[in-house]
């Protein structure tokens, strides 16, 4: 019985000291991995809207509300951040819609998918097909033709998930 | 052993991919590009010889029935801390081999230094250990990247995931043909592939054979 303590805790030192040490490097590294997560999403949104300045978000109940302004403060749009699970991993979407209740772009921010799947849906024949659409119209009956079902439908979803709330908020 | 026949033995001898084929999921999954090869490599390279060291030190304290857990508790530290690093000081590289980098944790050929030498040997011979079959291991994936790199675009970039400077090409075919011909547009894309990577391991490792066949020969 000792012996079986005394290696339980010789195991919980090494964990503990494996824990002390990313600790310190989390501790080290964390600002920096912020910051260049910021940036990665800064650089989405100004795949969508262009002239990208600056953004205001409201986080709400599965999904996040992004205002986009330009250089002069003026509202260029939203973009809507929604992400969702399905059997091949977790995908998390980026909508924009102008003030026209127009779909700008659609755009993936994460994209756990099997990779010959993710590369099915992540190109502008796939995405391309919502742009220009309202937001008040139905995604439901959507062309996911694209050899890789699970994903283009849960990207459907998601863009009608989120065309709804901003028909909501609007 | 002499420790120079300690360090160099993994780089082409006991090469750990082309002799033991260990580590073959991120030498058939990151070698698309010579860069993201050579960035795999110099993280393992890092992991390899840290937990070498920590293991070797460690060796007298961890009882029998813990050593397998406890060399795996080490290696995803140093993995994770990796992870970690290369998120914050290579971001481009992070993003380019996502998953591989915590796959890392369960490559066979650090495991297996750990089990094999690390924990029978000396702290100054398990780093030479780690850090030769290390740079062996990046050996291996450089040459699988460049193979694949050159024949799917005609050309071996830098500075595109690595923290290496401006963007440019090491080599290119087009300093050789001038004009307005892009060889990249006549690249053979399926050796950018992971189908690729299965043919261009393949006829590397029957290229080695027909060499040690032909100096067994000689």
């Amino acid at each position: 019985m000792k012996n079986k303590l005394l290696i339980g805790l010789k195991l919980f030192v090494i964990a503990a000291l494996s824990g002390l040490a990313l600790y310190g490097v989390n501790e080290l590294t964390e600002d920096t991995i912020i910051e260049n997560r910021i940036k990665r999403e800064e650089a989405k949104y100004a795949l969508i809207f262009p002239d990208y300045y600056r953004n205001e978000k409201t986080p709400d109940e599965g999904i996040t509300q992004i205002a986009i302004y330009d250089e002069e403060d003026n509202l260029l749009g939203y973009i809507y951040s929604a992400g969702a699970n399905n059997d091949y991993g977790s995908i998390t979407v980026l909508v924009g819609v102008n003030d026209m209740n127009e779909i700008v772009k659609v755009e993936f921010a994460s994209l756990n998918q099997t990779p010959s799947y993710a590369s099915k849906v992540n190109n502008d024949s796939f995405l391309g097909r919502f742009v220009g659409n309202s937001t008040s119209d139905s995604y439901l009956d959507f062309d996911v033709k694209v050899g890789a079902t699970y994903s283009a439908t849960t990207t459907r979803d998601l863009v009608e998930f989120i065309s709804k709330y901003h028909e909501g908020v609007e | 052993m002499k420790r120079k026949q300690l360090l160099t033995r993994g780089f082409f001898k006991e090469n750990p991919i082309f002799v033991f084929l260990l580590g073959m999921c991120p030498a058939l999954a990151v070698t698309s590009t010579f860069e993201t090869s050579l960035g795999m490599g110099v993280l393992v390279i890092f992991v390899l010889t840290c937990s070498n060291i920590v293991i070797s030190l460690v060796k007298g304290f961890i009882p029998e029935q813990i050593k397998i857990p406890s060399f795996i508790v080490i290696i995803a530290t140093f993995v994770t801390l990796v992870a970690m690093f290369t998120e914050a000081y290579a971001f481009e590289l992070y993003e380019s081999l996502g998953v591989f980098i915590p796959l890392i944790v369960v490559n066979c050929l650090i495991l297996g230094r750990a089990e094999a030498f690390a924990s029978k040997n000396s702290v100054a011979d398990s780093a030479i250990d780690g850090f030769g079959m290390g740079v062996g291991f990046t050996i291996g994936l450089s040459i699988i990247g460049i193979v694949r790199e050159l024949l799917a675009t005609g050309q071996i970039a830098y500075g595109v995931y690595l923290p290496l400077g401006e963007p440019g090409f090491l080599f290119n075919l087009n300093w050789f043909i001038g004009g307005d011909f892009n060889i990249a547009d006549y690249g053979i894309s399926v050796f950018a592939l992971p189908a690729g990577a299965f043919i261009t391991l393949g006829f590397l490792l029957a290229m080695k054979n027909i060499l040690e066949s032909k100096r067994g020969e000689a």
